[in-house]
């Protein structure tokens, strides 16, 4: 009938298309093989840049025949004079320009076409720049042409004003650009250092940075990019590295030594040496608390044999010495004393400290809360409070922290693990934030913590509970060095993997929490003074009695079961 | 106004993994030699066979790939120069000679390749700033210090080369975000901060990443579909 459309039937399409590949597959194994052919014969013409321009213009990521074709190219532009290298460098450009409009995002058409730059006897950078923004055009987020620019800007010289410029251009035509951002970030401070050398930007600078991000997150509350711009704007501070805490033990004789920063102690590392009663001691053994890593922030080595009981008020001084400072600790052990410390009189740095001045931040607070009245379930604006408020005052707003905390779980729920680790976190940190980590005796239990943050901080604490709470890991506790007795009732403890080698630890509490397998337990084998210990309410009572249990820990006198 | 979230959302996804259908997949493979994908994908083939292998030893079927014929493969792909190939008739490069050395560890095989010759080719691609480039035409990128490190680590040779270097580079891609791109002032990606990450970790330089800052970027790629994108607006991709 005439005028009726054939329509082909599904088995038919998928033959056809089988087909199709079938001899595309031919086609690219026979052009591979004579380019290879070709290539062994060390021919460097005008047809294997024709077949290896085929096969690439189809499968730009076949990376051998990108070598094959540069041999080619070198070799022409060695024999060639400098008017017609220049013209095969010109072609290669539109070439490689054709490949990129099919293929925008292949490692391998970037990388040939740097390559190709660096050899031209005369590239023209300001063509190279303008196909960077004619591909940014077509899609802005793609990383390949954002460190193609890169590269051009670095090879032409292009200043980093001229490249602010462009983030601007980007970002006032479109807010919801990560990438420009995220470039400005990196141009910022070069070109508009801050005077105190911290490599932030200058203040006055920062302060129009919160404006234009807050005109981005008022416009636009869900685009992430200027939400993730603005928490880089708080700055976080640097942490600079000091002497925390210098604790002294007679029995057993010992130092700690508490940094606010990992280092690494001793060779190509950090020095820290001692002295007691104004001598130095030689061949002083440093062991960190995180005995599987070089680097840690708590250290601790032995005084056998350099400290005396019974004697009259023992001097003991400690000197680190490292390229970013240099700083002298003294601690005394008064004549009846077992124990000493000297704690530095900084307070304690939150994790979301930041650069920036109280009144910005006061200031972004404020302009946060009007969004949170606009939009109240936008998590951005509520993550943002919270870490606006932490970084004004994290006692102050204790409560208000924990409000919008919840809140965040529930209105972006997915996420609500990080956020209850946050939370922890941030009680931890309160609690430090008080100076209670000097007492002898901390108490955590019933703040539904989820994980243990700063356990160096406790490090010199003997009695500890954390009961009542969401643990299911110990590891962290491998920094309490001086705990005796420690409660983790009512938890959702696994395994004591994190306790063993604890040196002090008599009396440990395991009450109602998983611990199912016999090996939950052997890591307390290696407590060596370990001699109390309940596991009432655990899996593991069900299948092993006490004599079974006491074969794992033998060391022990009292066991609740 | 606001930003259309891209996102895949599909109502008809079963909700359990099938193990099975996964196993029967990759061992059709082997005997898929003309296929058009097989053919097409010839230049990362090395990496092909690494990710088939060890998918099939994480589901306990390891035993049904055909191990003698793999081994044969790989020590034809390694090149005088030490390095090794993604298949025959390829360049040797960076990230199948990784591939390759992660094969033969898996078959607990080193022993058929010429292992002092991979670890000249490694040591030869590192550069001045202790970066690492793929291969002799010089392509830098943070997946290549990954490689690398991983590929000594893995042949216990990590002295052949400037791991301080290779470390202040890695350190010198990290960003704003606690992520990290493939060079300095890259922009962060899931895959690059996979490399970085596995430096540091096999260096034990793991504390130099603000490791809850990173934490928090990396969840944000969760989209609602329960998919993972690359970075931040992308498509669930991983």
């Amino acid at each position: 009938m005439h005028g009726r459309l054939k329509v082909r039937t599904t088995a038919e399409q998928q033959e056809l298309k089988r087909q199709e590949r079938t001899q595309k597959l031919n086609k690219f194994q026979a052009g591979f093989n004579r380019a290879s052919q070709k290539r062994l014969n060390k021919e460097y013409d005008k047809e294997s840049l024709l077949i290896t321009g085929q096969l690439l213009a189809a499968n730009p990521d076949v990376s051998t025949l990108w070598n094959y074709r540069r041999e080619i190219i070198q070799h022409l532009l060695d024999v060639k004079p400098k008017e017609e290298a220049q013209l095969l460098c010109s072609e290669e450009q539109e070439f490689l320009e054709a490949c990129l409009r099919v293929n925008p995002k292949s490692y391998g058409v970037w990388h040939h076409r740097s390559w190709l730059l660096n050899k031209m006897p005369t590239p023209d950078w300001k063509t190279e720049l303008q196909l960077c923004n004619k591909f940014l055009e077509y899609d802005e987020r793609n990383f390949h042409c954002w460190d193609y620019r890169r590269f051009v800007v670095k090879q032409s010289g292009v200043s980093a004003e001229e490249e602010l410029e462009f983030t601007s251009d980007k970002i006032s035509s479109n807010f919801s650009n990560y990438s420009s951002w995220y470039y400005r970030s990196k141009l910022l401070p070069v070109v508009h250092p801050s005077p105190d050398g911290s490599g932030r930007a200058a203040e006055d600078v920062l302060l129009k940075e919160f404006q234009l991000v807050q005109n981005a997150f008022f416009t636009d509350p869900n685009d992430q990019s200027a939400w993730f711009y603005h928490r880089w704007l708080l700055g976080k501070g640097e942490q600079k590295l000091e002497v925390d805490c210098l604790y002294v033990s007679l029995d057993p004789p010992k130092i700690i030594v508490r940094l606010t920063k990992p280092v690494k102690v001793g060779s190509n590392g950090v020095a820290l040496s001692v002295s007691v009663q104004g001598k130095q001691l030689s061949n002083v053994h440093w062991q960190n608390s995180a005995s599987s890593s070089l680097y840690g922030s708590l250290w601790e080595c032995s005084l056998q044999d350099h400290l005396v009981h019974g004697s009259d008020c023992q001097d003991i001084a400690v000197e680190l010495n490292s390229s970013e400072h240099t700083q002298l600790v003294t601690c005394a052990l008064g004549a009846d004393q077992s124990e000493a410390k000297a704690v530095s009189s900084s307070s304690f740095c939150c994790s979301e400290m930041t650069a920036a001045k109280t009144e910005t931040l006061t200031n972004e607070l404020e302009s946060c809360k009007q969004l949170e009245e606009l939009e109240p379930n936008n998590k951005w604006a509520l993550l943002t409070i919270v870490l606006l408020m932490r970084a004004i005052d994290p006692l102050r707003y204790q409560d208000d922290t924990s409000r919008y905390i919840e809140k965040l779980q529930d209105v972006d729920s997915v996420r609500r693990n990080y956020y209850r680790d946050l939370e922890s976190k941030y009680k931890i940190e309160n609690l430090l934030e008080r100076r209670l980590h000097y007492e002898n005796c901390v108490e955590l239990n019933g703040i539904a913590l989820t994980a243990l943050y700063y356990m160096e901080y406790l490090a010199t604490v003997s009695e500890i509970d954390f009961s009542s709470n969401k643990l299911s890991s110990l590891g962290q506790c491998c920094h309490l060095r001086c705990v005796k007795c420690l409660v983790l009732d009512d938890n959702v403890i696994v395994s004591c993997d994190g306790l063993q080698g604890l040196p002090l630890l008599e009396d440990l509490s395991l009450r109602n929490n998983n611990i199912s397998t016999i090996e939950g337990l052997q890591p307390l084998n290696a407590c060596a003074q370990l001699r109390k210990l309940a596991i009432n309410g655990n899996p593991v009572t069900q299948t092993h009695d006490c004599e079974q249990l006491k074969l794992v820990i033998p060391q022990l006198s009292y066991l609740s079961h | 106004m606001g930003t259309a979230a891209k996102d895949v959302i599909d109502v008809q996804q079963p909700n359990n993994l099938l193990l099975d259908k996964h196993v029967e997949y990759i061992c059709a493979y082997e005997n898929k030699k003309d296929d058009y994908e097989y053919v097409m994908t010839e230049y990362l083939r090395m990496s092909g066979i690494y990710w088939c292998i060890t998918a099939m030893d994480l589901m306990g079927h390891l035993h049904k790939m055909t191990a003698e014929d793999i081994i044969k493969v790989v020590k034809k792909c390694q090149h005088e120069c030490g390095g090794v190939s993604p298949s025959e008739g390829h360049d040797p490069h960076l990230l199948y000679t990784l591939s390759a050395v992660q094969i033969l560890c898996t078959y607990d095989a080193l022993d058929v390749v010429d292992v002092d010759g991979l670890v000249l080719y490694v040591s030869a691609l590192q550069q001045e700033d202790g970066s690492f480039v793929g291969d002799m035409w010089g392509e830098v990128d943070t997946r290549f210090s990954f490689c690398a490190l991983a590929c000594l680590a893995l042949l216990h040779r990590l002295d052949a080369v400037d791991v301080e270097k290779a470390i202040e580079f890695v350190l010198s891609c990290k960003n704003f975000d606690g992520g990290f791109g493939t060079k300095p002032g890259s922009e962060s990606h899931a895959g690059q901060i996979y490399c970085c990450l596995g430096v540091l970790a096999i260096t034990g330089r793991l504390h130099e990443v603000d490791a809850d800052l990173l934490g928090w970027w990396l969840c944000e790629r969760q989209l609602p579909s329960g998919g993972l994108n690359g970075k931040c607006l992308d498509l669930a991709f991983f």
